[in-house]
């Protein structure tokens, strides 16, 4: 197979086409309220051909891997087709041609673990929610473990096998008012280690105490303020505020937006150090190799403040005269890779958090996220919780907070980085081109922002 | 393994088994930054099977061709399935909707990258710095269900979608513009261009407003958001899990008497035409709101279950590899008396897209979004774009006591058919 892979691409008549074949075993448990919803386990097989000629792309994905050679063609008829109306001498940034297995090492392989004791484990986590007070109207415990074989194959060469693993668990407890429904959550998630799963019936017991009380507290009046966004927060800040722009398919075809996105410039605080990284083992963003087969690496995108870096695949590092980062990822078969994030981190600064509450006369306090967005230039996030900072101290908690503003106002006004470095791996995923969820981890310390818009009442 | 044989096997080691098999074909074309970008198909399919074994649900997904593994993987599983509330409904009295395949055929991929080529051609021209993109695909999507209790049912059918748009990315001033259309039969991209180009030159000025409350007029698109309330509180499964606050108020009057809310998964113009869901029950016209009373929600056979409710054919898979849930597709709000001039001419704010409005917190009918495309209107006419606003409705709030007016026409967004509103007192944040 190996070999009559390689030759067959080898063979095209193209200047590149790359070769990706998955089976993926998704094992699901969902409950909620006292019902066990869903506990299913999925196969899914297939692959796709992605072919360059003249600048242009073709793509083709399927589920039967007969008749492979004609899928090469048809891949490379599509790309002859927008290479001719294109006409681009396009040549892909070099990267190592690497022929590899890369081991799976799980620290305890969910695919070890029987069904029955993720739904025990479920289980127990539902009832500690369904049983804490009778305000909770009803819960959600969700589990999900996606084991992967890929195989990667490019006429250039390359061979990539390996296994990888993404596994989440979120448990909300619910609250019911005539004011709305209200959520509080606890998740975690991992590459490697079923144990991320296990021990939270401590942390769950703080959400279902914090939805009560959330679904107690008033809206919070809409306006400026400034903001203390815990390490969650913060995260989930910079993938949606900075990690997007950095994407380099956004810009390496926008002359405009080179000219704003150009190395050098400032961008924030001298304190400020953004990167994003493949390199944590275990995290949700681990990725030993993109899907262009390119090692993964620490890519810095802001260093003391200024713009020294970005996201790219082998097309947009060419096009750019940069270097490839390994950030082409695609989110299963069905997909192309394009740029994309993977764990993306504010480094620790200097100040601890007492300090930064004890200096912030009015603002808001706002932890973990409900999710975020982007256009480029606005951002918007909601918070799942949020207090409110009175006279250096916090006080009563508020509810509705959803955060928004301009990117580059917004990192300049940054004023205060933590020294209490967190990464959390969230239950969720990024979404880019209809990809989603592209299992991402996001890590910070707490971080103060002024003059940061809110909407509300 | 043929869709019978796998049935035969599941069935074999359950008490009653429902084979879903569903093929996408697809072929697209895109064009980004004012040149042609890729050219992309897909043959994909795959196989559900769902059992009931013991009272219990149990299901699985192959998308292995021929392979018959999900029977005995959903065999196996149902120890742990959801107790069943529902047997698998017989053959429906209804016959599938005849597919004319020639609009969706008739699309090649010469023919897409001329049609985008050509519209992006009037795009770039409008202004230094504008990059414009482009896409149009079709699909051909066919699917077969078939259970131990009689049912077999095959759907064929297939679509067009296109959509163009421009941004502009200067330095304080990034504009994306876009719009999108899908439907059986492509009409052209005339409309959308003419669309986008009109809101792009609107853009040439930008107007900072104050925080406050304003009187919005929301587009169909727009709206659309705001109605993700409505979808999420009527589903029968958020009613059965008590999540809805609905849950208990059937027959009460929540909203606005102008305020008809409805599905029609069967007129002739709707872009997913459908004779019955992803279970095999009969799909149709379900009244969900009428005239601001709390009609009816809208159930799979799992939620109608659970509510004592009768399913309502809105039983649909959003991919082959999950169950079916209660989705609402084809929605409609039905339109007011009022000309889109006149609710103009009563309006503040003319907004067209709220970034981040998916992530609001549904249940709890606040929306909130910033404003990623909208204008200033004065004297019923666009005047400026709008940047750096927040908005935030209350759709509980606002939908009953703050309804200015409903348009007396409606247009297609997605699936959906909606008019224009205008809505007073919406709290805005700058």
């Amino acid at each position: 197979m190996k070999n009559w892979l390689r030759e067959l691409l080898r063979k095209a008549d193209a200047d590149y086409v790359e070769v990706r074949l998955e089976e993926t075993v998704r094992t699901s448990v969902n409950f909620t309220g006292p019902t066990l919803e869903e506990c299913t386990q999925n196969l899914s097989f297939g692959g796709c051909v992605r072919a360059l000629v003249k600048g242009g792309w073709g793509f083709t994905c399927f589920n039967s891997l007969d008749e492979l050679e004609k899928k090469v063609k048809l891949a490379v008829e599509h790309a002859r087709a927008v290479g001719l109306r294109r006409g681009e001498d396009l040549r892909l940034a070099e990267v190592p041609v690497v022929d590899v297995a890369v081991p799976f090492e799980p620290v305890n392989d969910p695919a070890d673990v029987p069904i029955d004791r993720k739904v025990e484990t479920l289980r127990a986590y539902n009832d500690i929610v369904l049983s804490f007070d009778e305000r909770i109207t009803t819960s959600s415990a969700r589990y999900h473990d996606a084991r992967r074989k890929l195989t990667f194959a490019t006429s250039e060469g390359a061979w990539i096998e390996r296994e990888d693993t993404d596994l989440a668990v979120s448990v909300a407890a619910v609250v019911n008012t005539p004011a709305g429904t209200f959520f509080a959550r606890a998740y975690n998630g991992s590459s490697n280690d079923y144990n991320v799963v296990l021990g939270l019936e401590e942390e769950i017991l703080e959400k279902c105490r914090d939805v009560l009380d959330i679904a107690a507290a008033e809206p919070v009046k809409g306006g400026k303020y400034t903001v203390i966004l815990d390490p969650a927060l913060a995260g989930v800040f910079i993938h949606e505020a900075f990690g997007h722009l950095s994407e380099a398919d956004f810009v390496y075809e926008d002359p405009h937006l080179q000219e704003v996105m150009v190395l050098g410039r400032e961008f924030g605080p001298p304190e400020l150090n953004v990167a994003d990284t493949g390199l944590d083992v275990g995290t949700r963003g681990y990725l030993p190799y993109d899907d262009e087969g390119v090692p993964t690496e620490r890519t810095y995108l802001i260093r003391e403040g200024k713009l020294v870096g970005r996201l790219h695949s082998r097309e947009t590092a060419a096009k750019m005269g940069e270097r490839p980062t390994g950030s082409a990822r695609a989110i299963n078969y069905r997909h192309p890779p394009i740029p994309r994030m993977r764990n993306t981190v504010i480094e620790a600064g200097d100040v601890p958090f007492d300090e930064m509450v004890r200096a912030t006369e009015d603002g808001l306090y706002c932890l973990d996220a409900r999710g975020g967005q982007t256009n480029g230039e606005l951002f918007t996030f909601t918070a799942a919780d949020a207090f409110v900072i009175r006279d250096g101290k916090i006080a009563e908690r508020v509810r509705d907070v959803t955060l928004t503003g301009n990117v580059f106002e917004t990192l300049r006004n940054i004023d205060m980085i933590g020294n209490d470095y967190r990464l959390r791996d969230s239950g969720g995923g990024c979404g880019k081109g209809g990809q989603f969820p592209l299992p991402v981890s996001h890590g910070s310390p707490h971080v103060r922002i002024r003059n940061v818009v809110v909407g509300g009442k | 393994m043929t869709p019978e044989k796998i049935l035969e096997k599941a069935a074999s080691a359950s008490d009653a088994a429902e084979v879903y098999f569903s093929r996408r074909e697809s072929l697209s074309v895109s064009f980004e930054n004012n040149r042609i970008k890729e050219s992309t198909s897909s043959d994909l399919q795959g196989t559900a099977v769902r059992v009931l074994k013991d009272g219990r649900v149990g299901f699985s997904v192959s998308t292995r061709p021929g392979d018959g593994s999900a029977a005995d993987t959903a065999v196996s599983l149902a120890r742990f399935g959801k107790r069943a509330g529902f047997a698998f409904p017989p053959q429906p009295d209804v016959k599938p909707f005849p597919f004319d395949p020639s609009h969706v055929d008739g699309i090649t991929p010469e023919r897409a990258a001329s049609e985008c080529a050509a519209a992006v051609e009037r795009l770039r021209s409008l202004g230094d710095g504008v990059l414009a993109f482009c896409g149009m695909g079709k699909e051909r999507f066919s699917s077969r269900i078939l259970s131990t209790a009689g049912l077999d049912f095959a759907v064929d059918d297939g679509y067009v979608q296109w959509h163009c748009g421009v941004t502009r990315n200067v330095e304080g001033d990034f504009l994306t513009i876009y719009d999108y259309r899908i439907g059986r039969v492509f009409d052209g991209f005339d409309a959308l261009v003419e669309k986008v180009s009109e809101e792009y030159r609107l853009c040439s000025s930008t107007e900072k407003i104050k925080g406050g409350k304003y009187r919005v007029l929301f587009t169909p698109r727009a709206l659309s958001s705001l109605l993700r309330v409505f979808n999420d509180c009527l589903s029968g499964k958020a009613v059965a899990k008590r999540i809805s606050p609905w849950a208990d108020r059937k027959g009460e009057r929540l909203f606005d008497e102008r305020i008809t809310y409805l599905t029609d998964l069967v007129s002739e113009d709707a872009p997913f035409r459908r004779a019955v869901d992803d279970e095999g029950v009969p799909a149709g016209r379900k009244l969900l709101v009428d005239r601001g009373v709390l009609a009816s929600f809208y159930h799979n056979l799992d939620s109608a279950a659970e509510c004592g409710d009768e399913p309502t054919g809105h039983g649909f898979r959003s991919s082959v590899g999950a169950q079916p849930a209660p989705s609402l597709f084809c929605a409609r709000l039905l339109p007011g008396d009022d000309s889109l001039d006149d609710l103009a001419s009563g309006a503040q704010l003319w907004v067209e897209d709220l970034l981040g409005a998916s992530m609001s917190n549904s249940f709890s009918g606040i929306i909130t979004g910033n404003v990623s495309l909208g204008f200033t209107v004065k004297d019923g006419a666009r005047v400026a774009r709008v940047k750096d606003a927040m908005l935030s409705v209350n759709v509980f709030e606002l939908f009953r006591d703050a309804v200015l007016g409903i348009s007396s026409t409606v247009e297609r967004h997605g699936a959906a058919l909606l008019p224009y509103l205008l809505l007073d007192g919406v709290s805005v944040s700058a």
